[in-house]
């Protein structure tokens, strides 16, 4: 944007670029309105007084924060949420990392095809994939529940962590690596203080992805949980079902809240903006 | 690894390891192949001591590969790598106690530079005010002590270059390896940087492997010089001699500008030889072994060697001690230090190279229409070869 401002351009460019800057902020303006606004909404909702959804809100209470928060399920199924994301996530990253060593700093046959296999569960619909994995679990004879989840979300998050991951590293020069050898670093200090730093970026990136997929992904809990294992996402859309109270409002403003702490610390440790482009 | 296995500054100590204590760096017969493709077919060489050798060729000669197998980051096919008399091809490259400076620097960037210095200590478990001493003299010796707190890509090329030298030899190194380190630098820096590396070099007498296709570089830099071609060391000998007394007509085309043309032995003996060549016939020293009347021969003379007169000096000619040829001035090219021009002689075209203001304006003034010129350089200028190889003259003092 501040490009766009020098001074001393000509007057052909003053106006053109004028129009730009207006096509550029009515964009901003839909965004917010199509996609923040009805976020916002919900939050707003979240703190009104009566007991059904409606808008404008008259009053402020955290009643409805309280409820939610008392009930055992949601308390369940936040802290289950928490599990899986965590367990999901680090694996991901722990499957990622030496994936996108292996296919960027390595030349060997099918190396090309390993990188797409890995990608593919990206082009899987998840509603697809949830299910398959219900089919497998059925046949296989395994219990559903929260390993299920983890291991469903794991291979959905994969790729991200992997995408990032592998864009980081082939920016980096390999001889960097060679360098830290020849200083005397053997393949693990190599690995440990100069190619995961130089792919820290990328880690953190794709780890935040699959955190919040984590969070957002329905169709994979969906037909994988049990009564025990209810997860944030199932929770709220279960609680739909049987009440009408602005309580799933708060229970999703929570959700909203930790999504965006999750970014702001990701944004904060790295800088998230090259990926998101 | 041990603190300090270097003792390259003190060159009457004994090898550390019982090898030719001569020699810090010996390859044998080294050979590199993938699949079909040989990268390096034969390459034998050595470094003394504090010598300077670089390894010059066209891109694909394999000079970079026989830096990768020194360094350690591809494996020897077959042969045998001696740093310091010890047998190092098949150990890993953070064994083998060298310091590398690559094309793109390769500084960690997510280091400061003070810890990029100070990264190939740590490895080596040298911490504290020893560790610091020393990075801060390795950082004053290639004059940076001032930005060791800044991050690689806060600093110019040049300045990253130096961060990059001062890691590779702040751990003192036995053998400093270079691959191609100027190549992103523009050309004023790059002499600047090369005449300081140079003398750094010698101050601390640490032996040198340095990759380039540059010529220039190769030839202002380096004790010794291996050009190679298609895996293999065409000639290996001081700047001087490559230039002077090309080995092969690769060398010859490769390192400076030369004139190449056809010839045929019409007589080979132990006083004089004649040769009937392209630009006419040539009498000639004698070679250190006869050739055969009829032998197709190649002649070289350099550029610099070849004068531009407006009679030959016929008394001169007769004796054979100069080459002498009728020819017109094709095109004369002002070259700001020099004057070239290219004379046709029958059929071939000779480039000549003199002092600006001398021969070629005047004469192209004087021989104005005609353009005609006399063409004459020193008999023992003239190098021949057969079958591509140099055929000395005979009683030719090289050395």
């Amino acid at each position: 944007m501040d490009g766009m401002k020098r001074e001393g351009a000509p007057m052909g460019h003053r106006v053109w670029n004028g129009l730009l800057q207006a096509a550029w902020r009515f964009y901003l303006l839909l965004i917010v309105v199509f996609l923040l606004f009805p976020a916002l909404l919900v939050v707003v909702v979240s703190f009104d007084t009566a007991s059904y959804m409606r808008f404008p809100p008259d009053g402020f209470t955290l009643r409805w924060y309280q409820t939610a928060f008392a009930s055992e399920t949601i308390r369940l199924a936040i802290y289950n949420s928490m599990i899986v994301a965590v367990v999901s996530t680090a694996a991901s990253i722990a499957l990622a990392v030496p994936a996108a060593i292996v296919i960027v700093r390595r030349r060997f046959p099918g190396r090309d095809a390993l990188y797409t296999f890995l990608m593919s569960p990206i082009a899987v619909p998840w509603v697809v994939f949830g299910l398959a994995l219900l089919y497998l679990w059925s046949a296989a004879g395994w219990n559903r529940g929260l390993t299920a989840i983890a291991i469903g979300h794991t291979v959905i998050g994969m790729p991200y962590v992997l995408r990032t991951c592998t864009a980081v590293l082939s920016h980096a020069t390999p001889s960097c690596e060679l360098a830290a050898r020849t200083l005397g670093a053997g393949p693990w200090n190599t690995f440990r203080l100069v190619t995961l730093p130089m792919m820290k970026a990328g880690v953190i990136a794709g780890a935040t992805f699959c955190l919040l997929i984590s969070f957002i992904n329905v169709p994979v809990p969906l037909f994988l949980t049990t009564s025990s294992s209810t997860t944030l996402q199932i929770a709220i859309f279960s609680y739909m079902f049987s009440n009408y109270d602005p309580g799933v409002a708060a229970i999703a403003s929570f959700q909203l809240v930790i999504i965006l702490l999750a970014l702001y610390v990701a944004q904060r440790i790295a800088n998230l903006r090259e990926f998101i482009v | 690894m041990t603190n300090d296995t270097s003792n390259t500054l003190d060159p009457s100590g004994p090898a550390p390891h019982g090898g030719d204590a001569r020699h810090t760096l010996e390859l044998q017969h080294v050979r590199h192949t993938f699949g079909d493709t040989v990268a390096v077919d034969d390459v034998s060489l050595t470094a003394r001591r504090g010598e300077f050798l670089s390894l010059l060729g066209p891109s694909g000669c394999g000079k970079t590969t026989t830096l990768s197998m020194i360094a350690g980051f591809l494996n020897v096919t077959s042969g045998t790598i001696r740093i310091e008399g010890r047998r190092v091809e098949h150990l890993a490259p953070e064994k083998r106690n060298t310091g590398m400076v690559f094309q793109n620097y390769a500084l960690f960037p997510h280091m400061s530079v003070f810890e990029n210095v100070s990264f190939g200590l740590r490895m080596r478990h040298i911490k504290g005010e020893d560790a610091n001493r020393r990075v801060r003299e390795a950082l004053r010796m290639v004059r940076i002590e001032d930005f060791a707190d800044r991050r690689p890509n806060q600093l110019s090329g040049g300045q990253q270059q130096r961060v990059a030298l001062a890691r590779a030899m702040v751990i003192k190194p036995d053998l400093l390896l270079l691959d191609e380190p100027f190549g992103a630098l523009d050309r004023q820096l790059r002499e600047n940087m090369q005449q300081e590396l140079k003398s750094l070099q010698r101050s601390v007498q640490l032996a040198t492997v340095f990759v380039t296709h540059d010529q220039d570089e190769a030839l202002s830099m380096s004790d010794r010089i291996a050009v190679m071609n298609h895996g293999n060391i065409e000639q290996i000998d001081a700047p001087s001699i490559i230039y002077e007394y090309p080995e092969t007509i690769f060398v010859a085309r490769f390192v400076g500008k030369s004139n190449l043309f056809e010839g045929t032995v019409v007589e080979s003996g132990p006083t004089h030889s004649v040769m009937d060549s392209e630009v006419g016939r040539l009498i000639l020293p004698a070679l250190e072994q006869a050739l055969v009347p009829g032998t197709t021969v190649q002649c070289l003379v350099r550029p610099e060697n070849v004068r531009c007169v407006l009679a030959a000096s016929p008394s001169a000619r007769d004796e054979g001690s100069v080459c002498t040829a009728q020819g017109v001035i094709h095109n004369a090219v002002y070259r700001g230090g020099s004057s070239e021009a290219h004379i046709a002689i029958g059929k071939y075209l000779m480039l000549a190279q003199t002092a600006p203001d001398m021969d070629l304006h005047s004469l192209s003034a004087s021989v104005a229409g005609s353009r005609t010129t006399g063409v004459e350089w020193n008999a023992d200028d003239t190098r021949i070869y057969v079958n591509g190889r140099l055929c000395r003259w005979k009683q030719q003092q090289v050395h």
